[in-house]
């Protein structure tokens, strides 16, 4: 592919410089290349190789069984309101098309290749209908309105898809041709891409969409290029939908029977494309839940022909007649049931209205065989109502003789009756038989099939006379021995034979419900007397049998001590060691294909010769070149055989794609082998309806509310569910609050959780692991780090990824992701604990024994916690012994709940006494689906959602409660006692024998002695008062300056801070700034200046 | 839209109990059995359920996390609310009633499903003619899981306890599995060697010796490559009673296993007829044809309906009732359907499906 238009998105850009480029080349001549940068591409064929080689190698990957064609890719064209989707859908139904849509309204699934469809779906920003969406489309086409920015929704969207497997992403850019500044445009282009690329992945695609036409379509060349890269992308294989069944329904039809009332429960049939893997009979019904309305049973699944078929290939026309080159006009179909208007054609909700400007229509003849080159009566040309109009009037046979060809059989596995031989005297039975035969489209498939079954026996039985009458002629030539042999095998044979055709129906037949330990005897009953249903068997040595529950066979037919012909045959027939019957070389050498022998010819010559004597005569006659050949297929066949060995002991993993593939391809093989020459029935039966098929779904019971609220606008998703998904169980997950969301998560508090296909409100409990594996209760997420979140649901496998929204209206502002994750186990139990502190007093304290109070409230409590550690605030250590009985001591009153507990060491009163416990906290057993699609105001985010429990805090916002506070619970003032101590009493022995620097004292101190002259009045001399005068004048003095200076001090630095001040605003606005503004003034001044003069 | 009640299964009579119970747990349906040997005159055995069909329903309850077991007074009817299987590590004492096999063979698709790795320590019956001796499921069941699950997993002969007292010791180890990848075991090849172990408890050690040379004298006529391995049990390992008996494997070209057994009741004394017996079980088998033997199609379908979503083939030989009755039920609970293909010329049939996909939704994410 050229560079340039691998570029395309960039075309402005790449047209400025191309021509710089062109002349850069001209100049020096030399580089002229087939490629632009040959480096590049050989880069990206090794990253990609790489990428292949990682999957190779990992055995978990998930696999694409089916296909990557098999159905139409979804694409979903997801951004916020007035972004440009509609348009971009439009304009891309224009290109593939050819044909015009007024508004895109539900899934449009168009032929965008020979083999490959497409189904668009435009999603609005409404929470649920984004994170539907993420959940179904290959494709997400991202618009981004440039002119705006990016907006939350558009982040919100990327995470929700991660968090599902994240598809492909694509990113549209529109309204760039609101920018009038090419420099600016730049400049923005720039700066979302780079956005774009960190929120992604470098080089994620970005399309510049440079403004309309006057057709309000996007530029066609832009529109082109954005087809080309849809039409190269790899798409993904999500784990989850790889395998899961589901169909996204682009139709939606009230079924229900006009008696039943209005506001009941109602009937409604479905339509979409089968996706994922097949869809398949779950626990014996088919399960469905439909996202945002909850699990579903679906009454029946009907394949419908496919509505808008590839131009090539198809489960319609399987093997194509003519490879096309080229996709015609005609191919280029459009389904788009729930649009309201394609090409003129308008769909109301009571009529239809028709507007044909097209050329294109020509009025057909009536028969379709000869309307077309292809003379095909099925021909993809007719759509499906066209060719029901052709069948109804191709009446060829009336009504009433087609009563007559009807057949019914009055016994099962009986003749059938001809409904015509009631009426005809003499009607011949075998003709009625066979008119039936090839009426039997009509009749019931069971009909038939139990039809076929008899034909089919009849024949069987009658080729068997014929052999065993050949065989007896061969046989005749031969010893009596061999003879005798032969008609003990072929008896065998034959009555083996007649069950095995049988045994299909035998198994799963209306007969199955029979108790019998031996198939064969069985059968053979029912092969002697057919109608042997009517009567019930009296209860026989088989009941006997049934209730030892043996697995096994118990039945000797033979016996092996005496019957030899039996062994011989026997040996023959199933023993390394037995040659075969009629010399068959063919069997010998299977027998001996032991690697050892074929390894070498010379080994096998000289080996082989004792057993099989003509075989080494015939070798030895051999010429060498045959011989040649002989050890070629050997080793060929050998191969082979160690190549299936090697495949059957599995669980390596894959040295490298092409393995991967052919094993794949192994594997497909096999299935279509399995499947041929399979009627529909037994194949819906086996395999369940494959990706790709066009389905009609019939829900039942499915509340009123969602025939009455439908929009088109929101995606329908009937998703596939596997055994077990239905019960509800503890799922712990991994989460992370997601940085953007505002505030904190709290456990208990309910929150949305979207897994698999379902969206539900939950109450998680947040618990992060301790290192001694300890799950530790959580109140609150943490700040920047995983934890695990155990909560209600249905269970999903391990790894899965989800998404938690407190709600999915708008009534939370911000970003809307709470936090995102995966499943990592689900059970019925988990042991999450959070911990507790009891606290006690002691209230009489012996040398080691504490007896202890106020822990407990009563002595059943404390036996419950007999043993269990204790520990006090200074750091003493101790158990709990037992508990004490009202009057236990005799100083003091035992409280109930009062225990004596020893300790390492002698406890004061004053000492506080903790237990430290772990209680379990268990996950409310709180789960309600999300029924989104039953809101009446869906779209305006009415917060008014019945389905979902509000939070408190929500409540008591909306109730204007304040919030409760607990007394107990604030903080008071610390009043703390001073505590007064005893003075220390020393025996008078011990004191006696301190040293005297430890003997307490007891002299006390002694005062020093106080001044004299302190109290005394002071009589000075005329002199020395004069001097004392003085000195009080010169201290004033000193003292009135001193405060002068100071005042002086003050103004002058307050005077410096409003300087600094100014000088620190100056350098905030910044040196630029400041020009900027002088500029400004400046040339506002130079204008004014100009216009004056 | 609450669909709890169509989730419930019921059936009636003892019929495939145990793969019915595994089925239930398996596939998370509610199992109502009704109808439990209402008449006391089938076998004299007295209504309602047997103790070791009850010890089974006790080792489902072990082995899973929730499990409500509801029984009515007479024991004629059962409720089974299936919880998650955990697995885990305990003790099981099995009743004299059937042999440690009965027990093993169905707990083992369970076992593979587990959360946690399984390991069980089973006290009673080792062998005894009403199941699977231990030394077959030794030689056969572990090797054929082992290829077809891909796990590891084992089973340990501590003592061995004949009829009637029992008081054998039996390790079992099982590691769980995430899906089962596709199977094809359509060539049977023909049979290139026997290998047996002839063993005996608390009696002469020369009863293994006149049970394999018994058993030489009818398998050496049909191929030379017979060796059977002698396995005597004295009083410390040798459980309650005396008791001796024959397992035989037939070993095929392309690596498929038939075995047989066969012991000796409570009070036999005749090693010669339980060798007859023993082969004539094995060629009965070996003439059936088919890739597994009547004892494992059972587990094997089983197995086949639970793995990938790919097709998984096997050849059979003559299906069993169990085997036949399975099937069904396998269609109702799990809504699996077998394509049978019958061969002409040969005596066996080929089972095709289509793996429902399982995978081990109780693993946990390492």
């Amino acid at each position: 592919m050229a560079k340039s238009e691998a570029e395309g998105g960039e075309q402005s850009d790449d047209k400025k410089n191309g021509s710089k480029k062109d002349k850069k080349n001209k100049k020096s001549g030399q580089e002229r290349r087939a490629f632009a940068k040959p480096g590049a591409l050989a880069r990206s064929i090794k990253i990609s190789a790489e990428r292949d080689e990682r999957r190779a190698k990992n055995p978990n990957a998930p696999v694409d069984r089916y296909g990557n064609d098999a159905a139409p890719k979804v694409v979903a064209v997801i951004g916020p309101r007035r972004s440009g989707k509609s348009t971009l859908i439009r304009s891309l139904v224009r290109h593939y098309t050819r044909r015009k849509v007024g508004e895109v309204l539900g899934p449009m699934t168009m032929v965008s290749g020979k083999k490959r469809r497409l189904t668009f779906i435009e999603v609005s920003d409404d929470l649920s209908s984004i994170i539907d969406a993420a959940k179904v489309a290959d494709l997400i086409v991202c618009v981004i309105d440039a002119h705006y920015g990016f907006e939350m929704e558009t982040f919100e969207m990327l995470n929700i898809a991660a968090a599902h497997g994240m598809p492909n992403v694509m990113g549209v850019l529109t309204h760039l041709d609101k920018f009038r500044d090419g420099k600016q445009l730049t400049k923005v282009k720039k700066r979302l891409k780079s956005r774009f690329w960190a929120e992604l992945y470098d080089g994620a695609k970005l399309f510049y969409f440079s403004g309309l036409t006057t057709h309000e379509d996007y530029l066609s060349r832009e529109v082109l290029n954005l087809s080309r890269f849809i039409s190269v992308t790899k798409y993904k294989v999500v784990r989850w939908r790889s395998e899961h069944p589901y169909v996204l329904a682009d139709r939606v039809e009230d079924m229900t029977d006009p008696s039943v009332g209005k506001a009941e429960d109602r009937t409604v049939a479905a339509f979409g494309y089968v996706r994922g893997s097949s869809l398949r009979l779950v626990n014996g019904s088919w399960a469905l839940h439909v996202a945002g309305l909850g699990d579903l049973r679906a009454r029946k699944v009907d394949v419908l022909p496919d509505p808008c078929p590839p131009a090539q290939g198809g489960y319609d026309h399987p093997s194509a007649e003519v490879k096309k080159r080229k996709i015609g006009d005609k191919d280029r179909i459009l389904y788009a049931p729930m649009s309201g208007e394609v090409d003129g054609i308008m769909y109301d909700k009571d009529a239809v209205y028709i507007n044909l400007p097209d050329a294109r229509f020509s009025e057909r003849p009536e028969d379709g065989n000869k309307d077309d080159g292809t003379g095909d009566p099925g021909d993809r040309g007719d759509r499906e109502g066209e060719s029901m109009v052709k069948d109804l009037q191709k009446v060829e046979v009336g009504m009433d003789e087609l009563k007559k060809q009807q057949q019914m059989s009055i016994l099962p596995g009986g003749v059938p009756v001809a409904s015509g031989r009631f009426f005809d005297d003499q009607g011949e039975e075998d003709d009625g038989v066979e008119e039936s035969e090839e009426e039997d489209s009509d009749d019931s498939q069971r009909q038939s099939d139990e039809d076929e079954d008899v034909n089919r026996k009849s024949s069987v039985s009658d080729s068997e006379e014929e052999d065993e009458e050949e065989e007896e002629e061969e046989a005749s030539g031969e010893d009596y021995a061999e003879t005798k042999w032969k008609e003990l095998q072929l008896n065998r044979a034959k009555r083996k034979q007649w069950t095995q055709l049988g045994l299909a129906r035998y198994i799963y037949g209306s007969a199955a419900t029979a108790d019998d330990e031996q198939v064969e005897e069985n059968a053979e009953e029912e092969n002697e007397e057919d109608e042997g249903d009517f009567f019930t068997k009296k209860s026989t040595d088989a009941e006997v049998d049934d209730d030892r529950d043996l697995s096994r066979v118990l039945i000797l037919a033979t016996n092996w001590s005496r019957d030899e012909d039996a062994c011989s045959e026997l040996k023959q027939r199933r023993f390394a060691t037995g040659s075969g019957i009629d010399g068959d070389e063919d069997e010998g050498d299977e027998v001996y294909g032991d690697f050892q022998d074929v390894e070498t010819g010379e080994k096998f010559e000289n080996g082989a010769g004792e057993d099989d004597p003509e075989g080494s005569e015939s070798l030895s006659d051999l010429d060498e070149e045959e011989l040649q050949k002989r050890r070629e297929e050997k080793k060929k066949q050998f191969d082979a055989e160690y190549e299936d060995m090697k495949t059957d002991t599995q669980a390596k993993p894959h040295e490298n794609v092409q393995q991967v593939d052919h094993e794949r391809r192994l594997l497909n093989e096999k299935r279509t082998d399995l499947l041929s020459g399979v009627d529909e029935a037994t194949r819906q039966a086996i395999e369940g309806i494959l990706p790709g098929r066009y389905v009609r779904v019939e829900l039942e019971n499915v509340p009123v509310e969602f025939i009455q609220h439908f929009n088109p606008r929101y995606p329908v998703i009937l998703g596939g569910l596997q055994r077990g998904d239905e019960k509800k169980m503890l799922i712990r997950s991994r989460v992370k609050r997601h940085r953007w969301k505002r505030g904190v998560l709290k456990s208990h508090d309910p929150i949305v959780m979207s897994i698999g296909w379902r969206r539900y409100q939950t109450a998680p409990v947040y618990s992060i692991e301790d290192p001694n594996k300890r799950q530790r209760f959580l109140k609150y997420t943490p700040e920047h780090m995983h934890c695990y979140a155990t909560f209600w649901g249905f269970p999903a496998p391990p790894s899965t990824g989800l998404v938690a929204c407190q709600s999915l209206g708008r009534s939370i502002k911000g970003f809307r992701v709470g936090a995102m994750g995966t499943v990592t186990d689900v059970d019925v139990q988990f042991n999450i604990v959070k911990k507790l502190k009891l606290v006690g007093e002691p209230f009489v304290v012996h040398k080691n024994t504490a007896f202890i109070k106020r822990m407990f409230n009563s002595e059943l409590e404390v036996n419950k916690f007999v043993g269990a550690s204790l520990r006090t605030v200074s750091g003493i250590r101790g158990t709990i012994k037992k508990a004490l009985r009202p009057g236990a001591s005799d100083s003091t009153p035992c409280p109930p709940g009062a225990f004596r507990a020893t300790f390492e060491d002698k406890l004061l009163r004053s000492d506080l006494v903790f237990l430290r416990a772990w209680v379990p906290v268990d996950p409310k057993e709180y789960c309600s689906v999300a029924t989104t699609l039953l809101e009446a105001k869906l779209g305006t985010r009415d917060e008014t959602n019945s389905w979902r429990m509000r939070t408190t805090r929500e409540l008591r916002e909306a109730k204007q409660l304040p919030i409760p506070t607990n007394t107990d619970s604030l903080y008071k003032p610390i009043e703390r006692e001073t505590r007064r101590f005893n003075p220390m009493q020393i025996p008078k022995k011990l004191e006696e024998a301190l040293p005297y620097a430890s003997r307490p004292k007891q002299m006390k101190k002694k005062n020093p002695p106080k001044r004299l002259n302190m109290d005394r009045a002071v009589v000075m001399e005329p002199e020395e008062r004069k001097e004392y005068h003085l000195m009080q004048m010169i201290g004033t003095v000193k003292n009135e300056r001193v405060q002068k200076r100071k005042v002086a001090a003050k103004e002058r630095l307050a005077k410096k801070r409003k300087e600094l001040a100014k000088e620190e605003e100056k350098h905030q606005m910044g040196e630029t700034k400041r020009r900027k503004q002088r500029y400004i003034t400046e040339g506002l001044k130079q204008k004014k200046d100009r216009e004056n003069s | 839209m609450n669909s709890s009640k169509s989730q419930t299964v019921r059936f009636a009579g003892t019929k495939n109990l145990r793969s019915r119970l595994i089925l239930s747990v398996l596939a998370g349906r509610t199992i109502v059995i009704e109808d439990i040997r209402v008449n006391e005159s089938l076998d004299g055995g007295g209504i309602g359920l047997k103790d070791y069909e009850v010890s089974f329903l006790r080792l489902v309850d072990k082995l899973t996390n929730g499990s409500k077991v509801k029984i009515n007074e007479t024991g004629t009817s059962i409720r089974l609310v299936p919880g998650v299987p955990v697995g885990g590590e305990f003790e099981h004492e099995c009743p004299v009633g059937r042999p440690i096999g009965y027990f093993v063979e169905w707990i083992l698709p369970l076992a593979l499903f587990c959360k946690n790795t399984v390991l069980i320590k089973f006290r009673g019956v080792t062998n005894s003619e009403s199941a699977l001796a231990i030394d077959s499921i030794q030689s056969t069941t572990i090797p054929l899981l082992r290829r077809v699950a891909g796990i590891n997993l084992s089973v340990k002969l501590v003592k061995r306890g004949a009829e009637p007292g029992g008081g054998g010791l039996i390790i079992f180890t099982c590691q769980n599995a995430k899906s089962i990848p596709p199977l094809e075991l359509t060539d049977a090849g023909v049979v290139k060697r026997i290998r047996g172990v002839a063993y005996s408890t608390r009696v002469a050690p020369s009863y293994t010796n006149r049970l394999v040379g018994a058993a030489r004298g009818v398998l050496n006529r049909f191929t030379p490559d017979v060796y059977i391995y002698t396995d005597h049990h004295a009083k410390r390992t040798g459980g309650e009673s005396p008791g001796f008996g024959l397992s035989l494997l037939a070993e095929s070209t392309t690596h498929c296993l038939t075995v047989a057994d066969a012991s000796s009741g409570p009070d036999a004394n005749d090693p010669e007829k339980v060798a007859l017996d023993a082969c004539s079980r094995l060629l009965e088998e070996i003439d059936a044809g088919g890739c597994v033997d009547s004892n494992h199609q059972g587990l094997v379908i089983l197995m086949m309906a639970f793995g990938q979503e790919d097709v998984h083939s096997v050849r059979l030989g003559r299906l069993s009732g169990f085997t036949v009755q399975l099937l069904r039920d396998l269609r109702d609970f799990m809504g699996v359907e077998f394509k049978v293909a019958p061969e002409r010329d040969e005596s066996s049939v080929v089972l095709s499906c289509i793996g429902l996909g399982f995978s081990n939704y109780s693993k946990k994410l390492s």
